[in-house]
């Protein structure tokens, strides 16, 4: 990423912070900043960072576009970001720009000393940092945290993985995603990377689940559909009959797209919009029965 | 009936305590770094404890409802080792800086070594430069002479006594915190330390000012619902909800409040849960939702 494109990304943050931030907060930004020029930036990094959200107060970002990253890659999605979190993003990528050669040291090393806040703030923004690719062992310690807090900025709302991720790592977040009860359904690329691999994992993770008489994930079929077998198959036309009806939301979204390969889940979508009870579930179907012409013949 | 345990080891406790805390009324909690049973002989395994008190435990205690609170210091028992410990007060100064690090702590005597004084006189120094609380241990053996000599350094050192909670005292020691500003702590622990009957007997006998009350609950034979267990006492003894929860919930956080990292907002019923934050789009399946 070129240095210009991390000063837009600064620009835009800094734009969205001011329209929601204190004339207090803003002028500890605006000092903190300056402080970056002088000697033991780095340390002064670390500091600015520990009581970033005590001086810019906890607000969220709201009406913020998205940060675009390039063509063909998804966009940073920032609403919602706490301000003091975005205010720390700014100080970092500064640090970055003013000392382009230890852009990776700055980053990993704020990762070392920061509090499990801090360290989501950057792994949520690993994407707009020069060199996000040398950061991976950044994402990769934070993916292996316990704590929901970090893993959720790693794994949800992040174009960072699906970016730069091996196949096995990627499969490996999405699965732990499911391990920990989250929402894949913001997890940033989960169609576009999509793999044999996956659909195998998951497949055998249902199996898991029903063999303990344990709950499945509502959401695993959009992680199972796109590559999954024969198995797989008889698993979404199962639970797109379930009686929870987030397994079946789901499921009708997983199918969609494959009803041109698998005739009979465009039969099975069409049938079950006829049948559905639950509303939102019923709009989705006829969406979907409707945009997928293959239907019953 | 709400209750705040402002020193308890929950890094030594299981999540069964958690449940029963949070069932227990317990909102909040303060848990200051100590040792872990036998000395620490690297300045990395300091570093990773440190880590997990803002990081992981955190986050623990918030999967069952509960804000936790730290405070950090190098404790009077790994005092002795003094290249390690010139090492861990290097650390200090970045991690007082943290959000929800609310004091110095845990920091007294011990053995009462001339290294545990030096280490405990520096600690109330920072304490004093950056107007944090200071949370003090008072030694288990000889604890009369220990809270005699913590009171005298106190003194010398100058930090404002407000600022500094004496704990684990006892009928023979509270007398002599009394006389000073200092807050006035008490563990409640089975066995050894204070009883809730005893606790009972000294705040109907001194009041209820600026005095605290723990469990102190750590991996030694004790129980993390003291505190509550304390408040069932005090209300058969005839106090009133509104003297309990003084004690027992507003005390703490007036105390810790000094360090402009805690309030009551703060303490208020977990803020977010994150199934209603993304708008009906729910973060969780099935799974303990974060709250923070």
């Amino acid at each position: 990423m070129s240095t210009t494109a991390v000063a837009d990304h600064v620009e835009q943050l800094l734009a969205v912070i001011a329209a929601q931030a204190t004339p207090d907060a803003l002028h500890w930004l605006d000092e903190a900043r300056l402080s970056l020029k002088s000697a033991e930036a780095i340390e002064r990094l670390a500091v600015h960072s520990a009581v970033a959200r005590r001086r810019m107060g906890t607000v969220r970002l709201q009406s913020a576009d998205a940060i675009a990253l390039g063509p063909g890659v998804p966009s940073l999605e920032i609403r919602g970001w706490e301000i003091g979190d975005a205010a720390r993003v700014v100080l970092a990528l500064e640090l970055c720009l003013a000392q382009p050669e230890n852009s990776v040291v700055i980053a990993s090393g704020q990762f070392r000393v920061g509090d499990e806040s801090e360290r989501a703030a950057l792994v949520g923004a690993l994407s707009l940092f020069p060199e996000p690719r040398r950061l991976k062992p950044v994402a990769l310690e934070a993916g292996r945290t316990n704590s929901l807090r970090l893993f959720s900025a790693l794994a949800l709302d992040n174009p960072y993985p699906c970016q730069f991720y091996e196949e096995h790592e990627f499969n490996q977040l999405v699965l732990k995603a499911l391990f920990a009860g989250l929402g894949i359904e913001r997890l940033v690329g989960l169609r576009e990377r999509s793999n044999p691999e996956l659909s195998r994992m998951c497949e055998s993770y249902v199996r898991e689940r029903l063999d303990a008489d344990r709950s499945v994930p509502v959401d695993i079929w959009l992680a199972l559909a796109p590559h999954c077998t024969a198995q797989g198959n008889a698993l979404l036309l199962r639970y797109l009959g379930d009686g929870d009806p987030r397994h079946r939301y789901y499921a009708a979204l997983a199918m969609a797209p494959r009803t041109e390969q698998y005739p009979e889940f465009g039969r099975a979508l069409f049938d079950q919009a006829a049948r559905e009870t639950d509303e939102r579930v019923r709009d989705t179907l006829n969406e979907l029965v409707g945009r997928h012409a293959c239907l019953v013949g | 009936m709400r209750y705040f345990d402002p020193h308890i080891h929950m890094m030594s406790r299981t999540t069964d305590d958690y449940e029963n805390m949070a069932a227990a009324g317990v909102a909040a909690v303060v848990e200051p770094a100590f040792w872990q049973g036998q000395p620490r002989t690297q300045l990395g395994t300091f570093i990773d404890y440190f880590d997990a008190l803002v990081g992981w435990e955190r986050f623990r205690a918030s999967q069952f409802g509960i804000r936790h609170f730290c405070t950090i210091g190098l404790n009077p028992k790994e005092a002795n080792n003094v290249e390690l410990a010139e090492g861990v007060m290097k650390l200090l100064p970045r991690y007082l800086q943290k959000d929800g690090v609310v004091g110095v702590g845990e920091i007294g005597f011990d053995d009462m070594s001339s290294a545990e004084e030096r280490f405990f006189a520096e600690q109330l120094e920072l304490a004093k430069t950056l107007e944090l609380p200071a949370l003090v241990h008072t030694p288990h053996r000889d604890k009369v002479r220990g809270t005699e000599r913590t009171l005298a350094l106190v003194k010398e050192v100058g930090i404002r006594e407000e600022l500094v909670v004496v704990d684990h005292l006892n009928e023979q020691t509270l007398p002599l915190v009394m006389d000073t500003g200092c807050w006035r702590g008490h563990s409640v622990y089975p066995f050894t330390k204070m009883s809730e009957e005893r606790m009972v007997a000294l705040l109907q006998q001194y009041g209820t000012e600026r005095i605290l009350v723990n469990s102190a609950a750590d991996w030694g034979r004790s129980d993390p619902l003291k505190v509550p267990k304390t408040g069932q006492a005090m209300l058969a003894a005839g106090f009133s909800e509104e003297q309990i929860e003084q004690v027992l919930f507003l005390n703490p956080i007036e105390y810790y409040a000094q360090s402009g990292r805690i309030s009551l907002d703060d303490v208020a019923p977990p803020a977010i849960d994150q199934t209603q934050l993304w708008e009906d789009n729910s973060v969780l399946r099935g799974q303990t939702p974060v709250v923070r």
